[in-house]
This record gives C-alpha cells, structure tokens and sequence, in this order.
C-alpha cells in the first residue's frame, strides 16, 4: 500500500475542495490495496500525474454521486440528467481536487504536474487504468460514497 | 498547436499502429478515412487510452469491438483467448504502449519543443461508454482488418479543427 503521506494529500484535496462548496461531513471510510487500478463504476473521471511521480488517480462514482456533485457546484440546483454541463462539471471538479493534491505534493518536495481529466462513463463498464498496486480510499460525504483510487508507478 | 501538427502526430499514430500491430500479431491493417469530432467520443467494445504531456496536452484513444480485441490479444498470447479477462486487457495495454513508445520519439524530434511525455495507458470495456474531455478536438481514423475494425483517436486541447 502506498505510505500514508503520499495518498492523505488526495483525502486533504477532496475535502478542501467539497469544503469550498459548504459541505463539511467529509469522511474516510476503508481503505484497501488492490493489485491493479480498476474500477466497475459508472463514473469515473481519471487524472494523469507526470512528473516526479508517475500515477494515475480515479475518482469512482455511480451516477446518482455524479449527479449530486454537480447540482451541489450548482449551488443547489437539481440536475436529473447527466448532460454536458455535468460532464464539465464533474471534470472540473477532479480538475480542482487534483490540483490541491498536487500542490500537497509539492510541499512533500514532489513536484508533480497532472494531465487534463477524462472522463468516462457507462453502464456496465470495466475498466483498468494501471498494472500497479493500488490503494481504493472510499471518501463518505452526504452525496454518497465517493471512491479515490490512487496509484503511483514510480517516484515514490 | 496548428492542425498540420495534429495531423502529422495522428499520421505518426497511423504509421506505427500499422507496424506494430502488424509485427505482433501478423495482422494487415488498411487506413481508412481521417474525421473530427470535438468534445467526447462515443464507443462501444474495449477503447485504450493514454495522454501526453508536455507543452500540449492531448490523448490518444484506440477503440474496437470486443471481439476484435479477443482476436488480437489471442494472437498476442498465441493461445486462443475466448473470455474478456486480464490477459486480454494486459496485452492491450502492451500494444498501446509498443506503438506510442515509437511514435513520441518520432515526434519529440520532429517537434523538439513539445517535449511530449507518455502516461501509462489503461484500458477499459464495456456495452456502450462514452469518454469526454473538455475543450478536445479529435482526429479519428478508422482502420480495417481481417478481424475488425480499430479506431485511432488523437485529440489535443484547443486546437481548431
């Protein structure tokens, strides 16, 4: 499993990021080390690290998460369908978590750089992002379990 | 980026997607015509995917029917290979890394400012999956064999197509 200095910066940017937005309940359910990155999700948006430390980090969720993330950036708004303005959203905010955990592994003394995030869903879908050991952190929050996949294949 | 540089870098993808799958598996590729899309593409079957950093960022997609991944992966193996299971995926995720490896060399020296940087590929399936990134416009191409069908996808961010 990945030490905990490396992976607490992802919990920390999660928080800071769903804090942003007043929600404050964040909290770290199980945490496991699985042998690869994957994840049956519906939703999963897949962040890029290059750099000092070469990773991928998953942010797995179903639909009805998804949904409830946009609406809450959204100030509240409901949002039944799972359209393009909530693909965007939904980016964006991995875009920001990540970014508050690049900025946490810089002051570790990584530099890293993170890559544009894709996003990709479906239903039944499978997929395999990375050969490397993983580490699944489920983040629980009021919208519904969150799970971080974080992998790092070198730097560490 | 300028769309010529798209172009040659899709091009760079095409050439040594050929190759490549070609040496692994014997398999004849034959190109077919080049499209944009812009924004998300929509697959069904197994797509890989991988992104390049440097001073552009993009992705690179290969997508194809399920089956057609199982006839690839079989030849890869060299043992028939009927379930959709990790060897399927591992092999993949060998052969996305073969043909980027080659082409980023190829481009780095052409383009020596790009300074472009791989990020291991992932793989992923399913019946119907959709892949967004915002402000991407992609080049496809889509090429034919024996044993289906393969998509190649290349798509940077704000290049006007």
């Amino acid at each position: 499993m990945i030490n905990e200095k490396y992976y607490a910066p992802f919990v920390q940017g999660l928080r800071e990021v769903l804090g942003n937005f007043q929600l404050s309940n964040v909290q770290v359910g199980k945490i496991t080390s699985k042998p690869c990155l994957s994840s049956a999700e519906e939703v999963n948006i897949h962040v890029g690290i290059i750099k000092e430390i070469q990773g991928s980090i998953t942010y797995s969720m179903n639909y009805d998460v998804a949904k409830n993330i946009v609406s809450l950036m959204m100030g509240g708004m409901e949002v039944q369908n799972f359209d393009e303005i909530s693909k965007s959203a939904v980016c964006e905010f991995a875009n920001m978590t990540s970014g508050h955990c690049a900025f946490q592994l810089g002051r570790l003394g990584k530099t890293v750089d993170i890559t544009p995030p894709t996003l990709i869903h479906g239903k039944n879908l499978y997929m395999m992002l990375s050969r490397v050991e993983t580490t699944e952190i489920e983040v629980l929050t009021s919208l519904g379990k969150i799970c971080v996949n974080v992998c790092m294949e070198t730097g560490i | 980026m300028e769309k010529t540089e798209l172009i040659d870098i899709l091009n760079a993808f095409i050439s040594s997607s050929i190759e490549i799958i070609e040496q692994t598996t014997g398999i004849e590729m034959h190109k077919g015509k080049i499209e944009k899309r812009s924004g998300c593409l929509e697959a069904s079957g197994v797509v890989t995917i991988l992104d390049l950093v440097g001073k552009e960022k993009g992705k690179v997609l290969l997508n194809m029917p399920i089956d057609t991944a199982k006839a690839i992966a079989s030849r890869i193996n060299e043992e028939e290979l009927e379930d959709m299971d990790e060897r399927v995926l591992f092999a993949l995720t060998e052969l996305t890394n073969m043909i980027s490896g080659g082409v980023i060399t190829t481009i780095n020296n052409k383009y020596r400012d790009f300074s472009l940087r791989l990020t291991p590929p992932g793989v992923f399936w399913g019946e119907s999956v959709e892949i967004s990134s915002t402000n991407f416009n992609v080049l496809s191409i889509t090429m034919t064999s024996e044993v289906g069908n393969i998509g190649v996808n290349v798509g940077f961010q704000g290049v006007n197509l």
